[in-house]
């Protein structure tokens, strides 16, 4: 592989950084009404299924279409997955999954103590978004510097 | 024989066998019961705990088996040469017993990778039964049974990847 192509953005860090937008856009997006939205309402009356689902249908849609343009767009060259795309996914994967467990032992534990069901689905959602989150996150910087070796 | 792949062992035959107890008895109990009196809160705790404890017991029973192993074959390999055991043979067998290597390393976050996609999967059931707000109960069953699940996978995934190799 040249130092030209090494140095270039390859197609998997492209598409990371899609994920680093949609993710991040999604999460301040969805925060962004949930908490307001609980500022004088009980609880068990604050919307947060509408707002999520539509959150997550533009951050697919979105995501999708950049995808897309990527595809078309890269060189071809860039369009091979090599070692280092596979590392540095894995990190990014791994992250993802600490992530996704802490808001799920949340959310049992919240099930269990029989908290409002509120708690426990964004608990879940919130795993979920900080695992979209800090994944492209820590890819993003995994392919700009240094990374562990995973 | 690392620690880690007893452990992998010991963690994939405690999440299959002793959470089947715990889901015999609750899911019996709903088929009985309506499912906001069952209490099956203290149950589940105490499951969670006997898993790590059997996964720990077990991945400890394996050490010392596979330490005897180690005696027995060089003594039986001793006696078909016909000559005495060599014991820094034996030795060194013994202490390759406990080591962690990188590939150690390398498998063991592998198979917290397939774990975390299993639990991300089947997390999705359990949020969409609070979305829906169904019963308490069953959020908790599929939470539960989605983390046994991904604990499950992930031992399994690691003893296939320490019998066929790491590719990456």
């Amino acid at each position: 592989m040249t130092r030209e192509c090494t140095e270039s953005v390859s197609r998997d860090e492209a598409y990371n950084w899609v994920f680093v937008l949609t993710s991040l856009i999604s999460t301040l997006v969805y925060l962004g009404i949930l908490i307001p939205g609980m500022i004088g309402t009980p609880i068990s009356d604050v919307s947060y299924v509408a707002p999520f689902l539509w959150v997550l249908g533009s951050a697919l849609v979105v995501g999708f279409g950049a995808v897309v343009v990527i595809r078309a767009a890269w060189p071809k060259e860039s369009r091979f997955r090599d070692e280092r795309d596979k590392e540095i996914d894995l990190i990014g994967q791994y992250v993802g999954s600490s992530m996704v467990t802490i808001g799920g032992m949340a959310a049992l534990t919240l099930s269990i103590v029989d908290a409002d069901r509120f708690w426990v689905s964004n608990s879940l959602i919130v795993g979920f978004l900080f695992a979209a989150v800090f994944s492209s996150f820590s890819r993003a910087a995994a392919y700009r510097g240094e990374y562990p070796e995973l | 024989m690392s620690t880690e792949e007893r452990a992998a062992w010991a963690s994939a035959v405690a999440t299959l066998v002793v959470p089947a107890f715990y889901f015999t008895r609750v899911l019996g109990d709903a088929r009985n019961y309506p499912v906001a009196e069952i209490d099956y809160q203290g149950l589940l705790i105490w499951n969670v705990g006997i898993t790590i404890g059997a996964t720990i017991a077990l991945t400890i029973l394996l050490t010392i088996a596979h330490a005897i192993g180690i005696h027995v074959s060089a003594e039986v390999a001793a006696a078909k040469a016909g000559r005495p055991a060599d014991p820094d043979e034996v030795e060194r067998e013994m202490k390759s017993l406990d080591r962690t290597d990188a590939r150690d390393k390398a498998i063991s976050r592998r198979g917290e990778v397939v774990s975390g996609i299993v639990l991300g999967i089947g997390a999705v059931l359990p949020l969409v039964l609070a979305m829906t707000e169904r019963e308490q109960f069953w959020i908790a069953q599929s939470l539960y049974a989605a983390f046994i699940l991904a604990a499950l996978t992930g031992a399994i995934a690691k003893i296939v990847v320490y019998r066929t190799g790491l590719s990456s």
